[in-house]
């Protein structure tokens, strides 16, 4: 009799089944490293050029910020071929829409910057990086993001009192403490939670 | 006296396919099969019934030429799914008081 089965049997089956559809944070963790890591190659990039070389047009390292759009667009194309997404959850609409509204504010807020001063954009850049941690943070309910979110927008508010080079070390420091250690974390987390 | 619990529902494959689509947006057949460990007979008969019972939406289309069933939870599934829960935390008030 397929109903003969006991109250404490339909909550196991319950929780097994809510543990199973426990969002794909693995791949979050990717997304989170490969622009925490891009980027911060691109600060230290643009600091070295500015600071050491002393080369006129040091924001020209921005340009690898397209060599990572373009790799992404083929890697989720290719993905997208390979294996189709079998499941959608709540928490990857949000992940989603919250980081395609960042994106297109990182670009505007960069053509707004280029058009008239670099010399507070980017403390606007670390306040948004706080953003979107914090954000995702809770979404994923991991408190890493969440804590690194709120230490970048301290960051932000230290950035906005330094001069445009400082700027640029204070961005390193946001990254690394609000996208990759955070990253690694989730990584590990969910690592562990498989083995 | 306690809640009857929904006849629907209390089926091991139908509260399992309940409990995994009521925490997603929606999830294709594939997916619903490897994670209940069922098989697609089985498994398309439960969707019919829950379907029946208005507890899920069911679209059938076909992606690359291949056919594709996605399923959705409806309202009244979420509802009937929560007085689900409700009846067997009072059932299980009773035994662990």
């Amino acid at each position: 009799m397929e109903n003969e089965f006991s109250p404490e049997e339909s909550l196991r089956i319950i929780q097994s089944m809510i543990d199973k559809t426990k969002n794909n944070v693995a791949n979050d963790a990717f997304y989170f490293l490969f622009w925490g890591w891009l980027t911060l190659i691109i600060c230290i990039t643009q600091y070295v050029l500015l600071v050491w070389v002393k080369y006129p047009q040091h924001y020209y390292a921005w340009g690898l910020l397209w060599v990572g759009v373009i790799y992404l667009v083929f890697k989720t194309a290719i993905k997208n071929k390979k294996q189709k997404q079998k499941v959608k959850t709540y928490v990857d609409d949000s992940m989603k829409y919250l980081w395609t509204g960042l994106g297109i504010t990182f670009f505007i807020l960069g053509w707004i910057c280029a058009l008239n001063e670099w010399k507070n954009c980017f403390s606007l850049f670390i306040m948004l990086y706080g953003v979107g941690t914090f954000v995702s943070g809770c979404f994923l309910k991991f408190k890493p993001f969440i804590i690194g979110g709120i230490i970048a927008w301290v960051i932000a508010l230290i950035a906005a009192t330094a001069n445009y080079q400082n700027q640029l070390l204070l961005t390193c420091l946001a990254l690394i403490i609000s996208y990759i250690i955070p990253g690694y974390m989730l990584r590990y987390n969910y690592k562990n939670q498989n083995n | 006296m306690f809640a009857e619990l929904d006849p629907i529902l209390h089926s091991q494959l139908r509260l399992a396919v309940m409990s995994l689509l009521i925490g997603v947006k929606e999830a294709e057949f594939t997916f619903i099969k490897e994670k209940t460990n069922s098989t697609a007979g089985n498994l398309s008969v439960q969707i019919q019934k829950l379907k029946d019972a208005g507890y899920i939406d069911v679209v059938k289309e076909f992606k690359d030429n291949y056919p594709n069933t996605t399923c959705k939870i409806t309202t009244k599934g979420i509802h009937a799914f929560e007085t689900y829960v409700q009846a067997l935390q009072q059932y299980l008030k009773v035994q662990n008081p």
